[in-house]
């Protein structure tokens, strides 16, 4: 018998991949982008490069907030590179990884961007990946940003920092403003939680539940749902039994977006929600449709179209333009910010120690002593401190509007401050 | 086995071996030099990826005896290892014991666990049996996303191994530990498959209702194989949770399990070598797919939104043809290589 040659489906298959590969790659050249090219800026002279990591989300779950997240970082990068010659002279070269919402990527992306990029500093996108990651980048000093988590941000001798307050911090700013200014009953108002099954969602309604009992508010109880199940009309009949008067809500896009719709449909009106910023890409507004018309979210920067023009916001339009965009989504703005805040960190340890001797120590030493920093007038002042990682304390309250469109109700108000227990970070633990 | 060209087994203790010719001899003690020898001139990230790599065999080999040899398909097994991370995590930071008492007592756990959801299989096969695994994937995950003791969602961080004043804190020295338990694990999974328990495992796989007329009971060596398998992913969840230092929920996830079971069917089931073949092939494609993607990225910035979902495009498209043009396995290329290279110079 013939025997069959080993190597023809072998070359078929490697064919099949090198078509594939190639038409990738085509697929991915540059003379195919339609945007016409920008004008040859004169090319800064640099003193030297650092590397940036981004792990983020291009697949996964958490794709949609994860290319706004990393545009806003791309743009900074861009803006301080381009505008401003760099960091003290110094280029900015991001690496991004897609770790697609896997923990296990997300370490081994970060020990990847140490060991073979050597980054200095790493941007994170998903609240998971901040406890995994967080006793690692102290131990190795490197700093770290991403969602506002009690794990990074109370962890001792912590590498982690966030421009703004963690999430529970600003539903909580609003709910008081809502009891304040917009609600008309009597006796003391109730609350509910719809949020996610996970450390994130129980920690909010933790903080949310104390937080009643000190206002004098009714804690009337949460609806959890799984972060992979976006299906929530257990959850909505449980919220309908509970009978709030006003929602707090934290999710991902389509948790909202199905949270809002089976809301909608149950036929419970008069029922106040400020839901999570997730909440605010226009993509998701659109789906949402009326679902979502009069709900509140925050938003706590500062405006394009709302707030007196300053040099961040001019800079803020034009790349919203170039992005079809009327408003930058709060992700674009919170890797916008984070960017210009960790920059301006590297600024102060670059004159500090020079090119030469800066290391991830000094970035953190530096970055601690932050004071009076807005990033370009888009936030309030930064101020950190080797205690107090969360760069301000306010945050502001947007409404949505018909059409997809949400303005601001509010100015910056203050968020409601924490007290010496909820500065550690065994208070978020549990339920 | 087939042995090279004009070696013959002259003796019962020849033929047993596994070991046969001087020659296999040179190249295992050369293959083991070079595995304890590679973090010294390795580069640290492929120490990292070579950790993540070989922790994954030890599971997948707990799987494949589970699966590919007992015929009893699983789609919990990174549960398993769950229970193997969690106990290993409780026993050293609540209990503060040693790392060397938690990986017993994890493989043990889980092997106990896995008996439990082991009794199914007596009932049920196939399908059936898959979505009872399905039950364990999630049961167990809810159970330690819920405890106390296991710090909830919020996980645990686990305190890294020690002897003496070693601390195993860095994938360089942790490498090693993960090595001698790979070896241990690949010793005892090459040698159980060639015994009596085996054999019966293969029998139940092949048809359990003839090998029960065998005189196989099927009531043993059903739960016998939960038990080996899932102490397997014990071992390998041990190892996870304390190279990593934390243990969450989320790290032992459905997809986790699904991923399992597609390395030992990519690398070939019921062989042992299958599970090292198919995780090295599909880890190290991961690996080179999200290089590609975070060089292009570099490149090409604008498109980078673009380019990153492609990674799992091409990785799909290329597990849909190697499937198609070698269903049987990356194994069964592995023994055509090996019946070339017996019968050289004289293929015919």
């Amino acid at each position: 018998m013939r025997r069959k040659g080993i190597g023809k489906e072998w070359l078929v298959s490697i064919l099949a991949m090198m078509l594939v590969a190639s038409v990738a790659l085509v697929g991915c050249a540059p003379s195919e982008v339609p945007t016409p090219a920008p004008p040859e800026a004169p090319t800064p002279e640099f003193k030297g490069e650092i590397v940036w990591g981004l792990i983020t989300d291009f697949t996964g779950p958490l794709a949609p907030s994860g290319k706004d997240l990393t545009a806003g970082d791309r743009d900074a990068i861009k803006y301080i590179n381009e505008e401003l010659g760099g960091v003290a002279g110094v280029k900015i070269e991001p690496v991004v990884i897609d770790c697609a919402y896997d923990v296990s990527r997300e370490v081994a992306a970060f020990a990847k961007l140490l060991d073979v990029h050597k980054a200095m500093y790493v941007g994170l996108i998903s609240s998971s990946s901040v406890p995994a990651l967080i006793g690692k980048a102290t131990e190795k000093q490197i700093v770290l940003t991403g969602s506002p988590e009690p794990a990074g941000l109370f962890a001792p001798n912590s590498y982690f920092y966030t421009p703004f307050p963690m999430w529970a911090d600003m539903q909580l700013g609003g709910l008081d403003w809502w009891v304040e200014n917009e609600w008309k009953g009597s006796g003391s108002p109730r609350v509910g939680i719809a949020s996610i099954d996970a450390q994130p969602g129980w920690s909010h309604a933790k903080r949310t539940r104390d937080h009643c009992e000190r206002k004098g508010y009714t804690y009337v109880g949460e609806a959890m749902h799984p972060v992979a199940v976006v299906e929530q009309s257990a959850e909505v009949a449980t919220m309908k039994r509970l009978k709030p008067d006003i929602i707090l809500a934290v999710s991902h896009d389509t948790g909202h977006l199905t949270w809002l719709r089976e809301w909608e449909a149950s036929g419970t009106p008069g029922v106040a929600q400020i839901h999570h910023w997730c909440l605010l890409p226009e993509s998701t507004l659109k789906s949402a449709g009326t679902s979502a018309e009069g709900v509140f979210s925050y938003y706590p920067f500062r405006m394009v179209g709302f707030d007196q023009d300053n040099t961040g916001l001019r800079l803020l339009k034009e790349y919203a333009r170039e992005r079809g965009w009327d408003l930058p989504t709060p992700l674009y703005m919170m890797g916008f910010t984070r960017t210009l805040m960790i920059a301006e960190g590297m600024r102060m340890a670059l004159e500090k120690v020079g090119f030469e001797n800066l290391d991830g120590a000094a970035i953190n030493d530096a970055l601690s002593q932050l004071k009076g920093y807005n990033c370009l007038g888009l936030t309030p002042d930064i101020n950190l401190s080797p205690t107090e990682h969360r760069g301000y304390e306010y945050t502001r309250l947007v409404r949505i509007l018909p059409g997809a469109k949400y303005e601001p109700v509010t100015d910056f108000i203050p968020v409601p401050p924490l007290t010496p227990e909820e500065k550690t970070g065994e208070y978020y633990k549990g339920k | 086995m087939q042995l090279p060209c004009g070696t013959f087994s002259t003796t019962y203790e020849f033929d047993k071996a596994i070991i046969k010719t001087r020659a296999h001899w040179i190249v295992l003690a050369l293959a083991i030099t070079l595995a304890f020898a590679f973090p010294t001139f390795s580069h640290p990230y492929l120490i990292h990826v070579v950790n993540f790599v070989f922790i994954s065999i030890i599971a997948a080999l707990g799987l494949n005896i589970l699966s590919g040899c007992a015929g009893q398909i699983s789609i919990g097994h990174s549960a398993f290892m769950a229970v193997g991370g969690y106990t290993s995590a409780v026993i050293t930071y609540t209990l503060g014991a040693s790392f060397w008492l938690a990986l017993p007592c994890a493989i043990v756990a889980a092997g106990l666990v896995g008996l439990i959801f082991g009794l199914p299989s007596l009932r049920l096969k196939g399908f059936y049996l898959l979505l009872s695994t399905l039950a364990a994937q999630f049961i167990i995950v809810y159970i330690v996303a819920h405890l106390d003791i296991t710090g909830g969602l919020a996980g645990i961080d686990v305190p890294y191994a020690q002897l003496g004043n070693i601390v195993f804190n860095t994938d360089k020295s942790f490498y090693y530990i993960i090595l001698v338990v790979l070896i241990l694990a690949t010793f005892c999974a090459r040698n159980l498959v060639r015994s009596k328990v085996g054999r019966a495992f293969i029998a139940v796989r092949d048809n359990d209702l003839v090998a029960e007329v065998m005189g196989v009971s099927l009531f043993r060596y059903k739960l016998l194989a939960f038990f080996i398998g899932c102490c397997y992913a014990g071992a390998a969840g041990s190892l996870w949770a304390h190279w990593h230092g934390y243990v969450c929920p989320e790290q032992f996830s459905l997809m986790m399990s699904v991923w399992l079971l597609g390395y030992i069917i990519i690398g070939g089931m019921g062989t042992t070598v299958g599970p090292f073949l198919g995780t090295i092939l599909v880890l190290g494609l991961t690996e080179g797919l999200s290089t590609l993607v975070t060089g292009l990225g570099t490149t090409y910035p604008h498109l980078l939104d673009i380019i990153a979902p492609l990674k799992d495009l091409i990785f799909g498209i290329m597990l849909a043809l190697f499937l198609i043009l070698e269903p049987r396995g990356l194994a069964h290329r592995w023994y055509m290589m090996k019946s070339w290279y017996s019968l050289f110079p004289f293929s015919y």
